[in-house]
């Protein structure tokens, strides 16, 4: 026995000093952050055109961070499309990707060390890229790119800063989802179509027609049904605090309500937790929980358990954004055969309002983009590889895939996909592998030059996409897809305010936090609230707390960026 | 009058005693230091190591009293004196905070020793080898579960719906309604405990297991010999056996008593409970890191750090009022 | 003798409480074992159907496309191998540290043991937090590189700790009697008590070795662009991000059922599959370990 463990010890041990040796030997010496291997290839002799294939284009490698949690992580390199792209530019991204741990942690050690790769995908912390210095303004460098000029010309002045630079491209325009309602107040596609597609914008009507079909059918399957219910653990909390914003009629920007005018001074930001409509609404709530229709774990529940609800077909209505459940759910009802279980929108208003706002209107977001740092040895590079991939060529590429295997050409020269080709694109696997349309990079909405344009934008392409289900859901209500049911959104001068990024630490960021623990806290008492008394006593509790947030620093600051938007952006007219 | 000259003259011959005395200890130490030279040479390294791992970043310290951004570096950031530490503790939060983690920390504690002691007992006392591998094997399992899966279980087990702890419980008779266990704040700290008990008192087990299998089994024969029952050999034998190591880990425990977790409050916390169930990592985060505010973290760092190891110093000097092992 | 219980008989109580043991281990065993079962069904039933609830211990629909998924990426293999080596070099290294370590300190008439003792106890209370870590690691030239995984970790006083308790417990005549026949220290600690610490050095073994499966954040802290550095368990981490993304794109707005779809995996499936894939070698290994402190299953004589 001793002898057998002698043996195995040494074995061990000479496995261990094998590849000690190994990695000693092996490893490459401490690499810097910044690897980049600029290989000149011979150019080509033709002169420069626009699309970048007409000249051999210098390869070379530029390191990248994104700094958005919870993408998926894949590289250029491992798609098909990616491979193409790298083909037609030359460009290899090493991309880094949040993984496992928090985005902030891992900024915070980046920006202390200085340590920056080339390409910088700050997304909500680009203002701390902005702030550290890191990021490289690149107006001049675009001003003679005509293929940039084309796509962002218009739009340039929203990408300013404070400081009057420009440090990146929005990779999303104004490309609206024409296909679905992404939004509102839903409730099973069963239950409309008995109902004979009804136009619904009451909210008691609403909560009846629930009351009414669970009162009826007290189970689905052999479990309860459950009347109403959202999505709400930790960030998706908005799913409570935003409805009576829409109720109200207002866009969705963050937790402010913002008044318009016409000139940069009449807007001004509002929060809105306090307002009637707010406790009018959690007053409906707490009547439907007294009820026994609302979800009773809606509280405590995690979002998988959520998902598992709403997957089982027990659910008539909600209020959630369509990409809380997204896709595996209805998936699932389909595979259950409960397609007619899946939900259908509602835009529910507050009386005496007359337009909803629930689609806001589609604007580029200036939020995000890829930067480039002040450590990139090659910008110009950098920039050429943002021009060469807003050419028409390599949008293609992006958007629609490789002629033949991913799009056809039909006899008009327009670009169409055909049934196979289109549930191949909806396999998510599919689109990983492959690399259709997965990254945001910079592009363009602008129409083709031979008057094809992006899938989403192509109407035949839309109604592909639909099911039997749905067209006749779309038949009932007599239009052609589901966002003409919507009414057309009013355009802001200032985008969004949810993408409105709070400084660090500031007063504004603060109360910030503490009007959202406030909410947390009181809200959800107020809507399990056995009584009325209980009720309002939460609810005087909650005013008389929300008094001491700070909550004007936080308005304040909303009101300052969304007139600088205004102003800066030019879109008031 | 004799004694009192005596004690004069003691006293001087005391002083200069002293004086040679101390003298005689530095070089008495020194001698010591070159004959024990081995064992030093054997911890030498490592000193060094932790003085360069551990004790060196402890310059980071500083940005607990400065007001730092990452860009300014340390050199360049404000120093603001005291002023996160005020901001702390006249944070209503935190002081909230800072009694959560107690109370959890301390039941964890409690609970966590005994549940892990009593285990590695009765694992010890199981005759068939196979059934007693098995078992064991078994009984760490949930410490490799993550905590998303385990407390995506403990929440849906608790629900009042169809949860499996609402029907045993009515089943027999001791609810007649279901209880929403999650939404209700005093049922929090008990549901942290236990399914922190299922999670890791397995695990924690295996080094009282292994402390066991140090104790002479002549022991157990004598006292068996003696006419001893089973429980009274594990109270005199098994439970002494395993003393020293027991006072180690509850002292070294005591001095983490800031640390109730993360992860698991984070996924069990809810609006209905957060009163009571966020903790100071998740206050460090959220208000911390998160913001930006990295100065205000450190600081947290630093009394937590403090804080340990007054508790550490503390803990062990009752350690040697008790004549138990101590650490230091 | 050993295999031989110490009784002469079996008495009232000795039934009594056996039983009862008996019992509650084989509760136990319910209560430890069925979410373990329930992970395991999970990783084999069809992703789609497991989002409806209700899997119990036995898949609904049987499927291996979740491990597939996970093992389909080429990254995983390299990345195994290097959490292999980490775990390897680290436990090896480990042990020795606290042998090491704990040996000198638990000899009373140490000079330096109390200053020591309280030097290793202070870190495991007391840091400087991530960015002067980060600082250190960068100025040491670790950053990107294998030997963040093993350097940093080297020291555990906690391990430290339970090994010198363990030292401590050893009755003084062993290494009186070998010092009376002229042995050095260094030769005292490997010949002496190196053989009979086997119970604690296999816990400290099995710590240091769990610790460094299971571990990704100094993966994501120091070495998170470096794709020939990434660990098992940071893939692992990748998986399960690519598939949360996935779940939740709205990118895929259409209809119909197709073959492809079954395949796609939901973040649940990934965790279940995640879970059993990071533990197997566990399981596998375990056993080896395990005879070294649990009693009765000890090899060989230890004493004399």
């Amino acid at each position: 026995m001793k002898k057998n463990t002698k043996v195995m010890v040494a074995a061990v041990v000479v496995l261990i000093a094998a590849l000690a040796i190994w990695f000693a030997v092996g490893q490459p010496p401490d690499e810097g952050p910044v690897a980049e291997d600029p290989v000149e290839d011979p150019v080509a002799e033709d002169p420069v055109a626009e699309d970048p294939a007409e000249e051999e284009p210098v390869q070379r490698t530029y390191t990248m961070f994104m700094g958005m949690s919870g993408r998926d992580p894949i590289q250029l390199s491992e798609t098909r499309i990616g491979r193409l792209i790298t083909e037609k530019t030359g460009v290899t991204l090493d991309i880094e990707y949040v993984v496992g741990g928090d985005v902030a942690t891992r900024i915070g050690t980046m920006i202390a060390s200085g340590d920056y790769p080339d390409i910088i995908w700050g997304h909500e912390h680009k203002n701390r890229f902005v702030e550290a210095g890191a990021l490289v303004p690149i107006q001049d460098m675009i001003a003679d790119k005509p293929n940039i000029q084309k796509a962002y010309g218009d739009i340039l002045d929203m990408h300013k800063f404070p400081d009057g630079n420009i440090y990146f491209l929005a990779p999303y325009r104004e490309e609206p989802d024409l296909t679905h309602i992404g939004i509102g107040f839903w409730l099973t596609k069963e239950l409309v179509r008995d109902l004979g597609f009804p136009e619904i914008t009451d909210i008691d009507e609403y909560f009846d027609i629930i009351r009414d079909y669970v009162a009826r059918n007290p189970e689905f399957n052999g479990a309860p049904t459950i009347g109403f219910t959202f999505p709400a653990e930790s960030w998706r909390f908005f799913e409570l605090t935003n409805p009576p914003n829409f109720l109200m009629g207002y866009p969705n920007d963050g937790d402010v309500q913002v008044s318009r005018g016409d000139s940069p001074e009449d807007f001004t930001a509002r929060t809105y937790a306090t307002s009637d409509s707010t406790r009018e609404y959690l007053q409906r709530l707490n009547q439907l929980w007294n009820e026994g229709l609302l979800d009773r774990e809606v509280f405590v529940q995690t979002h998988d358990q959520w998902i598992e609800k709403v997957s089982s077909g027990r659910v008539v209505g909600m209020t959630a954004q369509r990409w809380q459940f997204g896709f595996a759910p209805m998936q699932a009802l389909e595979d259950q055969g409960l397609s007619w279980r899946r939900f259908f929108p509602f835009q529910l208003l507050d009386e005496g309002v007359e337009r909803g706002q629930y689609v806001g209107a589609s604007v580029p977001v200036v939020r995000d983009g890829m930067a480039i740092s002040v450590l990139a040895e090659d910008p110009e590079g950098i920039v050429q590889f943002f021009e060469d991939f807003l050419s028409e060529e390599v949008q293609k590429l992006y958007y629609w895939g490789v002629e033949g295997e991913d799009y056809n050409v039909d006899a008009d020269g327009l670009f169409y996909r055909t049934q196979e080709q289109r549930d191949m694109r909806a396999d998510p696997e599919y689109g990983r592998t492959q690399g259709v349309d997965w990254w945001g990079f910079p592009r363009t909405i602008l129409p083709f030059s031979d008057g094809n344009k992006i899938p989403g934008l192509t109407s035949s392409e839309i109604r592909a996409g639909y099911d039997e289900v749905e067209l006749e859901m779309l038949e009932g209500y007599g239009v052609e897809t589901f966002a003409q049911l919507a009414p057309e959104a009013i355009p802001s001068p200032y985008g969004f305010g949810w993408d409105i990024v709070l400084p660090e630490g500031s007063p504004a960021q603060l109360a910030h936090a503490r009007i959202g623990d406030l909410r947390r806290f009181h809200f959800p008492r107020m809507v399990m609230a056995a009584n009325q008394a209980e009720f309002d006593a939460e609810w005087t509790a909650f005013l008389a707390a929300f008094e001491e947030s700070g909550y004007a620093d936080y308005e304040a600051h909303m009101t300052t960026v969304i007139r600088e938007r205004v102003r800066n952006w030019g879109l008031l007219d | 009058m004799n004694g009192s000259v005596s004690a004069t003259i003691n006293k001087t011959e005391a002083g200069s005693l002293k004086k040679t005395s101390i003298f005689k200890d530095v070089k008495n130490f020194f001698k010591k230091l070159s004959v024990q030279k081995a064992l030093v040479l054997m911890c030498a390294p490592f000193v060094l190591h932790i003085i360069i791992f551990n004790y060196i970043p402890i310059w980071g310290w500083i940005m607990a009293f400065q007001e730092f951004r990452p860009h300014l570096g340390i050199a360049g950031s404000e120093f603001v004196g005291f002023r996160q530490f005020i901001t702390l503790f006249q944070d209503q939060l935190f002081i909230t905070v800072l009694r959560n983690t107690l109370a959890m920390s301390s039941m964890n504690l409690v609970f966590g020793f005994l549940s892990a002691i009593t285990l590695a007992i009765l694992l010890n006392e199981l005759r068939n080898k196979f059934f007693k591998k098995l078992v064991q094997t078994i009984s760490y399992l949930p410490y490799f579960v993550s905590w998303v899966v385990v407390a995506n279980l403990v929440i849906s087990s608790l629900s009042p719906v169809d949860g499996i702890i609402n029907r045993m419980l009515m089943a027999i008779g001791i609810l007649e309604e279901p209880v929403l266990f999650m939404g209700e704040e005093g049922y929090f700290w008990w549901i942290v405990v236990f399914s922190n008990m299922w999670k890791n008192v397995g695990w924690n087990s295996i080094i009282y297991l292994s402390a066991m299998s140090g104790i002479d089994p002549e022991l157990y024969q004598a006292a068996s010999i003696d006419g001893a029952g089973r429980l009274r050999r594990i109270w005199h034998i098994t439970i002494p056996g395993i003393m020293p190591i027991v006072s180690i880990l509850l002292i070294m425990n005591l001095g983490w008593i800031l640390n109730a977790g993360f992860e698991q409050q984070l996924l069990l916390t809810n609006p209905l409970n957060m009163r009571v169930s966020e903790v100071i990592d998740i206050y460090v985060l959220r208000y911390g890191i998160s913001m930006g505010r990295f100065s205000l973290a450190t600081a947290a760092g630093v009394f937590r750090s403090v804080v340990s190891v007054t508790m550490l110093l503390s803990a062990n000097a009752l350690a040697k009022k008790l004549g138990s092992d101590r650490i230091i | 003798m050993k295999s031989k219980r110490y009784t002469f008989g079996m008495t009232i109580e000795d039934r009594v409480f056996d039983t009862t043991n008996l019992l509650f281990m084989l509760a136990l065993i319910v209560v430890m074992l069925y979410p373990f079962a329930n992970m395991i069904a999970i990783s084999l039933n069809e992703s789609i159907d497991t989002i409806r609830g209700g899997i119990g211990i036995w898949p609904r629909e049987f499927t291996t496309s979740n491990f597939r998924s996970v093992l389909s990426r080429v990254e995983i293999y390299n990345a195994a191998v290097i959490s292999v080596a980490r775990t390897l070099l680290s436990t090896f290294i480990g042990v020795l540290t606290s042998l090491m370590v704990a040996y000198p300190l638990s000899r009373k008439d140490f000079v330096l043991k109390k200053p020591v003792s309280a030097m290793f106890l202070f870190t495991m209370y007391v840091s400087g937090g991530l960015i002067p870590g980060y600082f250190l690691m960068r100025s040491l030239g670790l950053l990107n590189n294998f030997w963040v995984y093993v350097i940093p970790g080297m020291t555990s006083a906690f391990n430290i700790m339970i090994t010198r308790s363990y030292i401590s417990q050893l009755p003084d005549s062993f290494v009186e009697s070998a010092k009376i026949d002229g042995a050095g220290e260094f030769r005292i600690l490997f010949t002496i008590i190196f053989p009979l610490v086997l119970p604690v050095l296999a816990v400290v073994a099995l710590f240091i070795a769990v610790g460094n499966w299971n571990s990704w954040f100094d993966t994501f802290l120091f070495a998170p662009g470096v794709q020939e550095l990434s660990t098992l368990q940071f893939e692992l981490q990748k998986v399960l991000q690519a598939a949360s993304q996935q779940i939740s794109s709205p990118d895929f707005t259409r209809a119909g059922m197709q073959e492809g779809m079954a395949d796609m995996v939901t973040p649940t499936s990934i965790r279940a599959t995640m879970t059993i894939v990071a533990t197997a070698p566990v399981l596998f290994v375990y056993p080896f370990l395990q005879k070294y402190f649990v009693k009765g299953l000890t090899l060989g004589g230890v004493k004399g």
